[in-house]
């Protein structure tokens, strides 16, 4: 009886044992992850069980977006899936709160998905930490003949390669409630400035005390200082060589901005949004329509739009904006999200496969519309603007912002670390601890410091 | 053995010496083996922590260590810098001394408000009250449920400006307040968080109240003592090694605060509640300065260590023991 015990616990210790290696056991790393030795070897493998039924493969995509988005891919998934049975794709999607950070640590730790959303901005520091993506141009599964081969030159190689395809292009634009702008008798044609902005958001805040013209969170704020320094220097705002592209006398004049913003009321209290920073749509004056306009991509403007509670008011977009003795446009223009593969999977032709029916397949082009912003390739564009998909207020966002883009941004004016310090400032400015003067002297000091670090780890 | 070589001894036969020996010896690796065996079926019954010991905490503590003198950036293959990390952090990283500053003002306010809490509720639930077990259950809960990150969202609700807390004082005419989006107030709407999962620093307290002798209290009734007076006297002198077991516990724990801080607010608004796990985390996972980031957790690891040795010289003077405390 003691005997039998003694083995039951044995047994169940070791099986303990056994599951807990298992959860912990890595995928053994593929020898000669190289992408081409890779593809070639997987081409040898069709021909050699042409006749056999394909291996069953499991792979990983994750992606980050709103409900529309979330169930369009999960819809192209599904098709996908259906056309071919021998692969599952496992999804893993939510906000884009945490969504980086996700990444990244799934990355180090050799658990990132096989397909990746990623964001074009984070292009250039992640694969400054290593070969992180398959190089598209090796793949011949993928066609890239639908593509702009300068915008995927000029926006997506890094180092020689190609790292992920763009889903779309975009470029920012401003949303606004098109009814509530008729009650406060702002009209649609306004041409809109960065001081009319905050003067006639200063108006409608007098008119009625619970609403605010502009739905910023610190990214905007963001977007808004460099715009009006781009505009002033013609610069990046950090120059490939990692120095500075302004000086203080300009950065004060975008600082100022935001303090203007603030105490005309043109915008909400920072006290009031900052809990709604990075998810704006969730904000409650956002969602009960007091907040008028929000700027932001194209690609958001269903995810914005459909929070909102009142689904009689109209929206329409409208062209951020552009100062008429502007050196330079402070538009950006970019791709909305860049679809990657990681070079450590273990699929790397099936992954291949399915992003190429995603960006080519008439199905999926019909099944995935607009959600990732107006599609990057022409025949898709073409397509859903037959077939009437396209919101042809979005498409004309996207035109006019193309048309008044500035240059791409660069690597370094990108850096994450950097975009800290311009958040920290920000709200110094914006709650008012600091006066645009001091806040410049500060970002500059601090910028000054960082740079060099981020230089002489080059 | 020796008694039985003695015995054969006396009895003079040398042949027989030797046989008990040999037998002696042989009962002996008996035993042994048994108990080897038994050692192994114990290694293997503890097994499942000590390899959670060896891989979760004694593997990640060691590589950390080494890490903290590298530029280890997760991605790319570590390279050694020496005590680079750790003088970069004192002399060039202003947010480094913010965010211990923050820290040291959150461990100041959370750890004494927690343990005062936790002993008022206590006190409250040792007195003899129908149902008393099933309050005891309830208030335990929130300890629970504390540490996880659906209360940080519930606290996020409950205390953003269209939260339940504004509506409850707009009742009484109270203005709302930004308790989460002020940078002066968001620190100590945290500390609250902390504060509310007082339920293990409470059951300790319990146990402690219930081991207070009753003839005390009876005493000093009877030397007609009042309330407050036999708290201070009586109860509270009695509870300080209890008070002390909690302090360290609850300092130690407050110094590495994370996932209210994280999930409430992200360190804003301002970098108000910019603690120092949180500029950790920032480091490690956002900024991909993995050895920047060891070497802080390290800083952590000393200052902790060396408040909790300051706290143990300080007992000295403050705990009462009534066998006298020697330990």
């Amino acid at each position: 009886m003691k005997r039998a015990m003694r083995l039951i616990s044995t047994l169940c210790i070791i099986s303990i044992l056994a599951t807990l290696f298992i959860g912990c056991a890595k995928e053994a790393p593929k020898t000669g992850t190289d992408s081409t030795q890779q593809a070639a070897a997987d081409n040898k493998d069709k021909t050699d069980k042409k006749d056999a039924a394909p291996k069953n493969v499991t792979m990983r995509f994750s992606w980050w977006g709103g409900d529309s988005r979330h169930k369009a891919t999960l819809a192209a998934i599904e098709a996908y899936t259906k056309k071919n049975p021998h692969v599952k794709i496992e999804a893993e999607y939510g906000g884009f709160d945490g969504y980086f950070q996700k990444l990244t640590t799934q990355l180090a730790g050799g658990t990132a998905p096989d397909i990746m959303q990623v964001d074009q901005p984070w292009l250039p520091s992640l694969t400054s930490q290593g070969d992180l993506f398959v190089d598209i141009n090796t793949l011949k599964e993928i066609d890239l003949s639908a593509f702009d081969k300068k915008f995927l030159d000029s926006q997506l190689t890094i180092g020689g390669k190609l790292q992920g395809l763009p889903t779309g292009l975009i470029g920012i634009t401003m949303f606004y409630n098109k009814t509530a702008f008729e009650k406060f008798g702002i009209s649609a044609d306004t041409q809109w400035t960065f001081d009319n902005l905050i003067e006639i958001g200063k108006q409608v805040h007098e008119k009625d005390k619970n609403i605010y013209l502009l739905n910023l969170d610190i990214n905007k704020y963001d977007w808004i200082m460099k715009a009006i320094v781009k505009e002033k220097t013609g610069e990046q705002w950090v120059k490939d060589d990692y120095t500075l592209g302004f000086d203080k006398a300009i950065l004060v004049e975008g600082l100022t901005w935001i303090k203007k913003a603030v105490d005309s009321g043109a915008v909400q209290p920072f006290e009031e949004m900052i809990l709604y920073d990075k998810k704006a749509e969730t904000n409650p004056k956002w969602v009960n329509g007091e907040l008028l306009m929000n700027i932001n991509w194209p690609s958001s403007f269903e995810r914005f739009t459909e929070s909102v509670a009142n689904k009689d008011a109209k929206w329409d977009v409208t062209a951020f904006p552009i100062s008429k003795d502007a050196k330079k446009s402070g538009v950006i223009t970019r791709a909305a999200q860049v679809m990657c593969i990681n070079k450590n999977s273990a699929n790397i032709s099936e992954a291949a496969k399915f992003i190429n029916w995603m960006f080519n397949d008439d199905e999926a082009i019909l099944i995935l519309e607009d959600v990732r912003g107006v599609p990057a390739t022409e025949k898709a564009r073409k397509m859903l603007t037959d077939s009437k998909k396209l919101d042809e207020r979005i498409v004309r966002a996207t035109e006019v912002a193309i048309k008044n883009s500035g240059d791409p941004e660069n690597g370094p004016t990108n850096d994450p670390e950097l975009l800290e310090i311009d958040r920290d400032i920000i709200q110094k400015v914006g709650y008012g601890q600091l006066t645009p003067e001091k806040a410049a002297d500060e970002l500059i000091q601090r910028y000054t410091e960082k740079l060099a670090e981020l230089k002489a780890k080059k | 053995m020796i008694i039985l070589l003695n015995k054969s001894k006396r009895r003079g036969s040398h042949q027989m010496n030797i046989d008990v020996a040999l037998k002696s010896q042989k009962a002996a690796s008996k035993t042994k083996a048994v108990r080897k065996k038994y050692q192994y079926v114990a290694f293997l019954y503890i097994a499942p922590w000590l390899i959670g010991l060896f891989v979760f905490q004694l593997y990640p503590f060691i590589a950390s260590f080494i890490y903290s003198f590298t530029d280890f950036t997760m991605l790319k293959k570590p390279s050694f810098v020496g005590l680079k990390n750790y003088i970069d952090l004192f002399t060039k990283d202003q947010l480094f001394l913010q965010s211990l500053k923050i820290t040291f003002i959150y461990v100041i306010i959370a750890v004494p408000l927690k343990l005062a809490f936790a002993l008022f509720i206590a006190m409250i639930l040792n007195i003899k009250l129908r149902f008393v077990n099933f309050f005891r259950t309830v208030y335990y809960m929130p300890s629970i449920l504390g540490g996880s990150v659906a209360v940080a969202v519930l606290w996020r609700f409950l205390f953003m400006r269209e939260g339940l807390v504004n509506k409850v004082t707009s009742i009484f005419h109270i203005p709302a307040v930004d308790w989460l989006g002020n940078p002066k107030i968001a620190l100590y709407t945290i500390s609250l968080l902390t504060v509310w999962q007082f339920g293990s620093s409470m059951v300790l307290f319990l146990a402690g109240l219930k081991n207070i002798p009753s003839e005390l209290y009876e005493a000093a009734r009877v030397d007609g003592a009042s309330k407050p007076r036999m708290f201070v006297t009586i109860t509270l002198p009695l509870l300080t090694p209890i008070v002390f077991f909690n302090l360290i516990m609850q300092m130690v724990h407050a110094f590495q605060e994370f996932t209210g801080a994280f999930v409430v607010t992200n360190g804003g608004p301002a970098k108000a509640t910019y603690l120092y796990g949180l500029m950790l985390y920032q480091n490690g996972f956002q900024f991909f300065k993995m050895g920047y980031a060891s070497a802080q957790s390290w800083i952590l690891f000393a200052i902790i260590m060396l408040m909790t040795m300051l706290v143990f010289k300080s007992s000295e003077y403050w705990t009462f023991y009534e066998d006298g405390g020697d330990f």
